[in-house]
């Protein structure tokens, strides 16, 4: 099965590339793309200040370490359960909704970044700086190990109840609620796991690079990767975010480094063709979920306009 | 003894416009009501406040003597009380199963429990499709049995026969008296009034957010208020 496929890539990953810094990197924006496909995916909300869950991971985790001198697991743990509580504290932002929301996330982020920038506490000014907990190559693995769980929780999410009333809502809340889905806990909690995965990125991320300021954990980038990785790869589907985060993380490792102008520009051209021609990610190509491949659609579509075809079925 | 549901004085604003001005009406255990009126008379208003959909101004609502007032769409489902939607919303991005999977309604008893509500309605061979490659016929059955599937006491019918053709019309007719005779408890708004007289045994009338009317369907059309209503001018 695909995902054994996956983990089994992954955790054979320093044969292939012997990285460790890139490859825990790419399972770290694997869980905050699967992050975005929960809170996205699975329920409309676009959120653009994601990168916030990820910073209150870093501190929560980094600053546990440093005061309470806690282990690795337990740093990964409260971490997590930072971002939790930030989740909890921003509910109810799910009361907006479009552009409002992705603002309203993008403004809650960048409070979170002013704060832990300008305490003394959080060591705004001088840098935060960590001891070694993990080897390099234990990350790595427990890196791993947390993306093949993480890609469990989204296949129960994906095939549960919760998980059809996610779609249900994303779909249309009124008609969910009259079907006796409670709309509010449903979206609260899909939230949460959202946030608890950028938690455990965010713990790990802090102890990989062990030595960093602010203006890195809550860079607006990570953001705008972890989003268009989920949707290049495709959002609702397990496998669509972890595609997506594998092909796009390995090009900008491949050029960009190097020429990151570059990068930019094939980075442009590939969102531009995405919103175009693939709205479903690279995962509609095969037809995921049952539906028709989104490709034949664009076939069908181009010969209907030709006159010589109509396309079979009704336009959804 | 108390009617299944009571509705006491409920009032409904939005800003300055008043859509309901106070609507008092009860529903018996098995009784088909229909709610009539012309356009913009507060009839889907009044449903959506009974769904929980909208919470009401003023007024009370009870079912089987308990204050249900105001609460939310999820909860009412739950005590029993369900409805279609005026332009069907079955969820778009499900399939007909999906739809139906979706309600859990394991725990509930109710007139409808040993339904297959997409057989019943007529929609198992289409079951594993997508919603959106429905007719819109196909569409408002589907609301309708995904209303049911929640296994409800009291139903809320808002405009089902619009925009169907005459057979399509006669099978939804025949589906509703169905569910009246399984006794539950219907509330049908309708224009149609060869569709209404084949279901519903009593009507309110509303004009204007305000029931002007309560009676049989036949005393009803031959009231002067209620056609000096609906026509204009004076009978």
């Amino acid at each position: 099965m695909p995902l054994a496929l996956v983990v089994a890539v992954l955790a054979s990953g320093p044969a292939l590339y012997n990285n460790l810094a890139f490859l825990t990197t790419l399972a770290i924006y694997i869980l905050l793309a699967q992050g975005v496909n929960v809170v996205y995916g699975f329920t409309g909300y676009l959120p653009f200040g994601y990168v916030g869950f990820f910073g209150a991971g870093i501190y929560g985790s980094s600053l546990a370490i440093t005061y309470w001198h806690v282990g690795g697991y337990a740093a990964i743990g409260l971490g997590a359960a930072t971002s939790i509580i930030a989740g909890l504290i921003l509910s109810p932002l799910l009361r907006l909704s479009g552009a409002y929301f992705a603002l309203a996330t993008l403004a809650a982020s960048q409070a979170l970044y002013f704060i832990v920038a300008n305490e003394s506490w959080t060591f705004g000014e001088s840098g935060m700086s960590l001891p070694l907990l993990f080897s390099p190559t234990a990350l790595y693995a427990i890196s791993v190990v947390a993306v093949a769980l993480t890609l469990i929780v989204i296949l129960l999410v994906r095939d549960s109840h919760f998980g059809l009333s996610l779609r249900a809502i994303r779909s249309d809340p009124v008609s969910a609620a009259m079907a006796g889905v409670n709309v509010v806990r449903t979206r609260t909690l899909a939230w949460l796991l959202s946030a608890a995965l950028a938690g455990v990125a965010g713990a790990l991320w802090a102890m990989m690079t062990s030595a960093f300021y602010a203006e890195t954990p809550f860079d607006l980038t990570i953001s705008v990767y972890a989003i268009v990785f989920a949707l290049f790869g495709g959002v609702r589907t397990v496998i669509g975010p972890v595609l997506g985060t594998i092909v796009l993380y390995s090009l900008y490792q491949y050029i960009g480094i190097s020429n990151p102008q570059y990068f930019e520009l094939i980075y442009g051209l590939l969102i531009v063709l995405l919103v175009l021609f693939l709205p479903g990610g690279l995962t509609s190509l095969v037809g995921g979920r049952g539906d028709r491949p989104a490709w034949w659609n664009w076939v069908l579509r181009r010969r209907s306009a030709h006159g010589d075809l109509t396309p079979e079925g009704r336009s959804s | 003894m108390t009617a299944l549901l009571e509705v006491h004085d409920v009032a409904k604003t939005f800003g300055e416009f008043t859509a309901l001005a106070g609507v008092s009406m009860s529903v018996e255990e098995g009784q088909a009501v229909g709610l009539v009126g012309p356009n913009g008379s507060g009839k889907t208003t009044l449903i959506n406040v009974l769904s929980g959909v909208y919470k009401p101004t003023r007024g009370t609502v009870r079912l089987r003597g308990r204050d249900v007032t105001g609460l939310a769409s999820h909860r009412l489902c739950a005590l029993g009380v369900n409805r279609t939607f005026q332009v069907p919303r079955p969820l778009a991005g499900l399939t007909v199963a999906e739809n139906i999977a979706l309600v859990k309604a394991g725990r509930r008893a109710g007139a409808t429990a040993d339904l297959d509500v997409l057989d019943f309605v007529g929609l198992t061979h289409v079951a594993a499709r997508r919603v959106s490659a429905l007719t819109s016929g196909e569409q408002k059955l589907l609301d309708l049995a995904r209303a049911l599937a929640a296994r409800p006491d009291v139903l809320f019918v808002d405009e089902l026969g619009a925009g169907l053709s005459p057979s399509e019309l006669d099978h939804v007719a025949a589906l509703l008296r169905a569910l009246r005779d399984r006794g539950v408890s219907l509330v049908v708004v309708e224009h149609l009034m060869g569709f209404l007289e084949q279901v519903v045994d009593h009507v309110v009338v509303l004009n204007a957010g305000a029931p002007i009317f309560e009676g049989s369907l036949r005393a009803a059309v031959a009231d002067p208020h209620v056609i000096e209503v609906f026509l204009g001018v004076r009978a």
